[in-house]
C-alpha cells in the first residue's frame, strides 16, 4: 500500500513552464486520472510522480517520505520494488519474445507465473512469439501484463487505452480496476473520457 | 548484431592460430630447441683450424652445460632442407621441444615441406663455421665465449635474450598477421558497442521495469560473450584442424597452447569491453521518460573506436599498398627478364670465407676459369649503386656497365651502337668514369684496351634493359631511354673480384648462361658451400614477387578487417545521430528541406576528426619495421577517408529515411 503525494509541484523545460503549483494525493486502492488538453503536462506530471523526471520545484512524497533528496540507487530501488509503468508507446521490446517482455529477463518462457499473467490479458498462446508480430492492442495488453506481473504497489499508466478498440479498452480498464481492488495505487494520464469516468478521481491540468 | 559478433570472433580465432603458427615458425628458425640467445661468429684471419674451432666450442658448451647449435642449408636443397648441428659431447635432450626431432635425429620443421637433421658438429663437413649460432643463455657463457674469441683472433657479436616487451612489440609489428589480430579484435569491440547501442531502449525499459543494474550488465556480457564464444570456438577448431591436416598432430600440439592463449586473451578482452561499455553506457530513466537517446556517451566511445581503427589503417594500408606495388613490379620484371632467357644468378649466403685471403684466391681462380669467363654476362646500372649528380650524368638517362655478351643476349644490334670517345663527354662525366674505372679494374689491366664507351638508342622492338642493384631480389629493372654504355671486353679477367665481381654476382648483376657449368666451377674452386642458391633470374624475380604477394595478402586481410571496423563506426555514427534527432528529421522532411543539410556538418566533422587520427597513425607508422613511402601513405589516407565518407554518407541517408518512416507510422 503506497500513497503518492505531490505538493506545489512545478515542471519547466528551459524557460517554458509546463505546469506549476500542482498539489495532489493518490491513495492506495484508487484510480486517479490526470486529465487536460494536449500539451498541458499530463505525461510530465506522471513522470514526476513516478520519479522518472525531477520536478523543477515542489516535492513528491512516497508514503510521506520526501524524495527530492533521493539518489539514483534509491530511485532504482523504488522502480524495482514498488512501481510499475505502462507506456504510451507500449514500451515493448520488439525483438524479444512475449515472455521476455513480461519479466524483462532471459529464461522466462517456461515460468508458470508468466503464463498465468499472460492468460489474464489473453496472450497465453503467444508466449514464445517475437513481440514485433503483435498488433497494437496486443502490445498494449502485453504492457499491462508486465505491470501486473510486477506486483507493484503503484502503477503509473500513460494513455493506456490510446489507439485501442472498444473491446481492448474495456479489458484494460477492467485489469486496472482489478489492480486497484488489491490495494494498488493506480495513476493514469489520459484524455479518454470513458476511462476518466471509470476512475475514482480526476485531477485536471491546464 | 550477435551474429556479426560471432563472425568477427571467428576471424579473431582464425588469425590467432595463424599468428601462433607464424610465431612458432619464426622461433624455430631463430631460437631452435629452446635456444634463448644467439651470436654471430666471424673467423677473420684466425689461425685456428676448423676442427679446432669445433672442438673448443664443444668444450665451452660442455663446460657450461648449455645448448649450442648451428643451422645450415645447402644450395641444392635450400628450400626443402635445414639442418641443426649441436656442439656438445652428448646429444641434447630434445623431447617436447620445437622443432620436432624424432629418435633418428630427423627434424620436422613447421614450415611446409622443410625437413632436416640434428647431428653433432663433427658432421658439419663443408658447412662454413662463420655465421649465426643459437645458444641457451646461461650465466658466464657469453663472457667465456668473448674471451675465447679474443684469444684466437675471432669476432663474436652476442645477442642477449629479448625482454618480454621487446618480444611482444616484435610479434605485434612483425607482419600483417599480427595487425590482422588487432584489427579483428577491434571489429569485435565495434560490434559489441553496436549491440549495446541498439539495445539502449531495452536496457532502459529493463531498468524501470525493476531489473537491477547488475543484472542488466550481466545480461549484456552474457549475450555478447555467448555469441563471441561460438565464433572463437568454431574459428579455432577450423584453423587447428587445418594445421593438423596440413602438417601433423605433433605440429598441432606445438601451436595449440599459444593459439588457445591468444584466443582466450581475445575473449577476455571482449568480455572486458562488453562490461565497460555496458557500465559506461548504463541505461537511463530519463531516456525512457522523454523518449531520448543518451547520445554523448555513445558518441564518445564511437569516436574512440573510430580513432583507433583509423590509426591502425594508417599503420597497415601503406604497407599493404607497398607490398602490392612491389609484387606487381616483380612480376612485371620477371616478364621483362624473360628476354634474358635462361640466364642464372648465384646468391651468396655467407661471405666469411670469401673475405679471407684463401677465399679471394679461390674466387679469382673461379672467374678465370674459361667455363665461367665465357659463360658470364654483366649488366649494372651504375646509378643504382652510386649516386650520380646531374653533371656526371650529362644528357644520358643512365650509365650502365655491360659486357658484349650481355648485349648479344639482349639482342642489341651492334649497328645501333654509336662509339663515343671519352674526350667528347662533358668533363664531369669523364672524371666520374676515370675515377670509377680505376676502382673497378684490376691492377695491371689496361682500361683503354678493355673498356669502351657507346651510346644506344633503344626502340620498342629493341629496348635496352639494365639491371639495378639487387636485380635478383626484386631490385630495379629499367627500360633505359638513352644510356651511356661502358662496355667491358673481358670482365672476368679485367674487373676486381672482391670489390666488383663477387658482390655484383650475389646481387644478380653478373649472370651466367649455363647453370651446370657454373655450378661445377663453384664446386671445383671450393666456393659452393658459400652459395645460397643458383636461380634463373626470371624465376628469382618471380619468387621475389611471390614473397611480396604473400606479405601483401597478410596485410590485405588486416586492411580489410580494419576498413570493416571503420565502416562499422561510420554506420554507428549515423545511427546515433538519427536516434538523437528523430524529431528534427521528421520536421525537416515534412517541411520539404533536404535531410542532407541537417547531417552534412556532422559528417564533415567526423571526417575531419578521422583525418587527424590518420595523421597521428601515419606518424606512428615510422616506428614500424615495415612502412610505405609517402605516396602510399597519401594513397592509403585517401582510401580510408573515401571508405569512411562513402559508408557514412550512405548510412546517414538510409538511417534518416528509416527514422522518418518510423516516426510517420507512429506519429511525431
Amino acid at each position: 500500500m503506497t500513497t503518492i503525494t505531490g505538493k506545489n509541484l512545478a515542471f519547466r523545460i528551459k524557460e517554458h513552464t509546463i505546469f506549476e503549483q500542482v498539489s495532489l494525493q493518490c491513495d492506495p486502492g484508487t484510480l486517479t486520472a490526470l486529465t487536460g488538453p494536449s500539451g498541458c503536462g499530463k505525461t510530465s506530471l506522471l513522470n514526476v510522480l513516478g520519479l522518472l523526471a525531477p520536478a523543477s520545484s515542489g516535492e513528491v512524497y512516497i508514503d510521506q517520505v520526501p524524495t527530492s533528496g533521493w539518489n539514483d540507487k534509491q530511485r532504482s530501488q523504488f522502480w524495482q520494488q514498488r512501481a510499475a509503468f505502462i507506456y504510451q508507446d507500449y514500451g515493448i521490446i520488439d525483438d524479444e519474445t512475449v515472455a521476455y517482455n513480461v519479466t524483462l529477463r532471459p529464461q522466462a518462457k517456461t515460468r508458470g507465473d508468466v503464463k498465468a499473467v499472460l492468460a489474464q490479458v489473453g496472450l497465453q498462446d503467444r508466449i514464445t512469439e517475437i513481440a514485433s508480430v503483435l498488433s497494437g492492442g496486443e502490445k498494449q495488453r502485453l504492457g499491462v501484463a508486465r505491470a501486473i506481473f510486477k506486483q507493484a504497489d503503484v502503477l503509473f499508466a500513460d494513455e493506456p487505452t490510446a489507439s485501442l478498440d472498444q473491446d481492448n479498452r474495456r479489458l484494460i480498464m477492467e485489469l486496472l480496476r482489478q489492480r486497484a481492488d488489491t490495494g494498488v495505487t493506480v495513476i493514469i494520464s489520459t484524455h479518454d473520457q470513458e476511462l476518466i469516468d471509470f476512475c475514482d478521481h480526476e485531477f485536471p491540468l491546464g | 548484431m550477435r551474429r556479426l559478433i560471432a563472425v568477427a570472433a571467428f576471424f579473431v580465432a582464425l588469425v590467432s592460430v595463424l599468428v601462433c603458427v607464424q610465431t612458432v615458425q619464426s622461433d624455430q628458425y631463430n631460437a631452435p630447441l629452446g635456444a634463448s640467445a644467439s651470436f654471430d661468429l666471424r673467423l677473420g684471419q684466425s689461425a685456428l683450424s676448423k676442427d679446432a674451432i669445433v672442438t673448443e666450442l664443444t668444450g665451452l658448451a660442455d663446460e657450461y652445460d648449455t645448448l649450442l647449435l648451428k643451422g645450415s642449408t645447402d644450395a641444392d636443397h635450400h628450400e626443402s632442407e635445414r639442418n641443426l648441428f649441436y656442439f656438445s659431447t652428448s646429444e641434447p635432450h630434445v623431447q617436447g621441444l620445437s622443432p620436432q626431432v624424432d629418435e633418428q635425429g630427423n627434424i620436422t620443421w613447421l614450415v611446409g615441406g622443410l625437413k632436416g637433421r640434428l647431428a653433432p658438429a663433427s658432421e658439419l663437413g663443408n658447412t662454413p663455421l662463420g655465421g649465426i649460432y643459437y645458444v641457451e643463455h646461461v650465466s658466464g657463457f657469453a663472457d667465456a665465449l668473448a674471451q675465447w674469441a679474443a684469444d684466437n683472433g675471432l669476432q663474436v657479436t652476442y645477442q642477449e635474450p629479448q625482454g618480454v616487451l621487446a618480444a611482444v612489440y616484435e610479434t605485434l609489428t612483425r607482419s600483417g598477421l599480427s595487425l590482422s589480430w588487432i584489427g579483428a579484435n577491434l571489429l569485435v569491440a565495434a560490434f559489441v558497442l553496436s549491440w549495446v547501442f541498439l539495445r539502449h531502449r531495452t536496457r532502459s525499459i529493463q531498468l524501470i521495469g525493476g531489473v537491477a543494474p547488475h543484472e542488466i550488465h550481466r545480461e549484456a556480457v552474457v549475450k555478447t560473450g555467448s555469441a563471441a564464444a561460438a565464433g572463437y570456438t568454431l574459428g579455432a577448431l577450423v584453423c587447428l584442424a587445418y594445421v593438423w591436416v596440413r602438417h601433423s598432430l605433433g605440429d598441432l600440439l606445438l601451436v595449440l597452447r599459444g593459439s588457445l592463449i591468444l584466443v582466450a586473451a581475445s575473449f577476455a578482452i571482449m568480455l572486458a569491453v562488453a562490461l565497460v561499455v555496458s557500465f559506461v553506457l548504463a541505461p537511463s530513466a530519463r531516456a525512457v521518460a522523454f523518449r531520448t537517446v543518451p547520445v554523448h556517451g555513445y558518441q564518445r566511445i564511437n569516436a574512440l573506436v573510430r580513432g583507433l581503427a583509423v590509426m591502425l589503417a594508417a599503420l597497415v594500408l601503406p604497407s599493404a599498398l607497398t607490398y602490392a606495388h612491389m609484387a606487381q613490379r616483380s612480376y612485371q620484371q620477371s616478364a621483362d627478364m624473360e628476354r634474358l632467357g635462361q640466364q642464372v644468378s648465384v646468391s651468396i649466403k655467407d661471405f666469411t670465407y670469401l673475405d679471407s685471403d684463401e677465399g679471394e684466391r679461390a674466387a679469382t681462380a673461379f672467374f678465370a676459369d674459361p667455363n665461367v669467363s665465357q659463360n658470364m654476362t654483366l649488366s649494372v646500372d651504375v646509378g643504382s649503386v652510386i649516386k650520380l649528380n646531374p653533371d656526371e650524368l650529362a644528357d644520358y638517362s643512365e650509365i650502365d656497365v655491360v659486357d658484349k655478351r650481355y648485349l648479344t643476349v639482349l639482342g642489341v644490334d651492334s649497328d645501333r651502337l654509336t662509339s663515343v670517345e671519352k674526350g667528347q663527354l662533358p668533363e664531369a662525366t669523364q672524371t666520374f668514369i676515370d675515377e670509377q674505372v680505376e676502382l673497378w679494374i684490376r691492377p695491371g689491366a689496361d682500361a683503354s684496351q678493355q673498356v669502351r664507351l657507346y651510346e644506344y638508342a633503344p626502340t620498342k622492338e629493341a629496348p635496352f634493359i639494365s639491371l639495378g642493384q639487387n636485380a635478383a631480389r626484386g631490385g630495379d629493372l629499367k627500360h633505359a631511354e638513352n644510356p651511356l654504355l661502358i662496355v667491358v671486353d673481358d670482365p672476368a679477367n679485367t674487373m676486381t673480384v672482391s670489390g666488383f665481381l663477387m658482390p655484383l654476382m650475389s646481387n644478380g648483376n653478373v649472370l651466367f648462361t649455363d647453370s651446370t657449368q657454373v655450378e661445377a666451377a663453384l664446386r671445383e674452386h671450393g666456393l659452393y658451400d658459400s652459395v645460397l642458391s643458383i636461380d634463373r633470374i626470371a624465376d628469382a624475380s618471380l619468387t621475389t614477387g611471390q614473397q611480396f604477394w604473400s606479405q601483401f595478402t597478410l596485410y590485405l586481410v588486416a586492411a580489410l578487417l580494419i576498413l570493416a571496423t571503420v565502416a562499422v563506426t561510420a554506420w554507428q555514427s549515423a545511427e546515433i545521430w538519427a536516434a538523437a534527432h528523430r524529431k528534427k528529421i521528421f520536421i525537416l522532411k515534412t517541411a520539404g528541406v533536404r535531410l542532407r543539410s541537417a547531417y552534412q556538418s556532422v559528417l564533415t566533422g567526423d571526417m575531419t576528426r578521422s583525418a587527424i587520427f590518420y595523421v597521428i597513425g601515419a606518424a606512428l607508422s615510422f616506428l614500424m619495421p615495415q612502412q610505405g613511402g609517402p605516396v602510399f601513405i597519401v594513397a592509403a589516407f585517401a582510401l580510408t577517408v573515401i571508405v569512411y565518407g562513402l559508408v557514412a554518407t550512405v548510412c546517414y541517408h538510409l538511417t534518416t529515411r528509416r527514422e522518418f518512416a518510423r516516426i510517420a507510422r507512429r506519429g511525431a
